[in-house]
């Protein structure tokens, strides 16, 4: 069986963001996924992508470390359509960030204290099969797989 | 990303959504948010017709709510659509932002 691949790249700022998810979404429409599956893809693209703005290379790290970057930040974006299983990944340039040891947090405590950070990882996990890491030479490779439906019946959900 | 602000005859503040609170959308829709949390006391959030929410989207509803609950006021969304609810729920902010199956539970909530 093979299985259709499809790849782009996207600078790493808020536009590319926005313009990968434009990417996802006509892929998905191509590979004629049904549409929990693509809201899925989508969710976990937008949580990981703007991940990257916001890690990879700027704010809690100090000009010292920020000098030694990768300039400019980039995203690569890669599906990969097989029978039952689809696959999402996803790679950066900017700095390590393992997104399997960062604290997922659902929220918890009392509205009042409640700051929304770290709910994009727990999205991942929740509308992923599974999610693994890998610190690559220059960067991170994040790779989601999810299930496929098969488009005869409707898919329940859960 | 579209929005209707309807002011109902009991003091609710209707936010009908419409459309994909994106990256685009949550930027779109956050200016009208703070205005509408600075004006209003009571809001129900209808998601009906809302088609896709992440985190961004969700820190505008937190921090909408939290500017209400400060003056006394409430913030509760009606009826999401399936994958929209299960970003709610796995999220856990169903545990802080009531969700509301119809109209009437909405405002019996946001009245409470």
């Amino acid at each position: 069986m093979s299985a259709a691949r499809h790849s782009a790249s996207f600078p790493g700022t808020i536009e590319g963001a926005t313009d990968a998810s434009v990417w996802l979404r006509d892929v998905s429409a191509r590979e004629d996924l049904a549409s929990d599956l693509t809201f899925a893809l989508e969710l976990c693209l937008e949580e990981l992508f703007t991940n990257v703005v916001r890690h990879g290379g700027s704010g809690q790290w100090d000009e010292a470390v920020r000098s030694d970057l990768p300039n400019p930040l980039q995203v690569a974006v890669t599906v990969v359509a097989e029978r039952d299983l689809v696959f999402l990944v996803i790679e950066d340039n900017g700095l390590p960030f393992d997104v399997t040891t960062a604290p997922a947090r659902p929220i918890e405590a009392p509205l009042e204290e409640v700051t929304p950070g770290g709910l994009g990882l727990q999205l991942v996990r929740s509308f992923s099969r599974d999610l693994s890491y890998e610190a690559v030479p220059g960067g991170n490779r994040v790779r989601l797989s999810f299930e496929r439906p098969q488009m005869e019946g409707t898919k329940a959900v859960g | 990303m579209d929005w209707n602000v309807i002011e109902l005859d009991n003091g609710i503040t209707l936010v009908e959504l419409i459309g994909r609170m994106d990256v685009p959308g949550a930027l779109k829709a956050d200016p009208a948010f703070a205005q509408i949390a600075g004006e209003a006391t009571r809001v129900i959030v209808d998601l009906g017709r809302l088609e896709f929410l992440a985190s961004l989207g969700i820190r505008t509803l937190v921090t909408t709510s939290k500017t209400l609950r400060a003056k006394d006021g409430n913030l509760v969304v009606l009826s999401p659509q399936p994958n929209v609810e299960q970003v709610l729920r796995s999220s856990g902010i169903d545990t802080i932002i009531p969700i509301a199956k119809d109209r009437a539970e909405a405002e019996s909530s946001v009245l409470a």
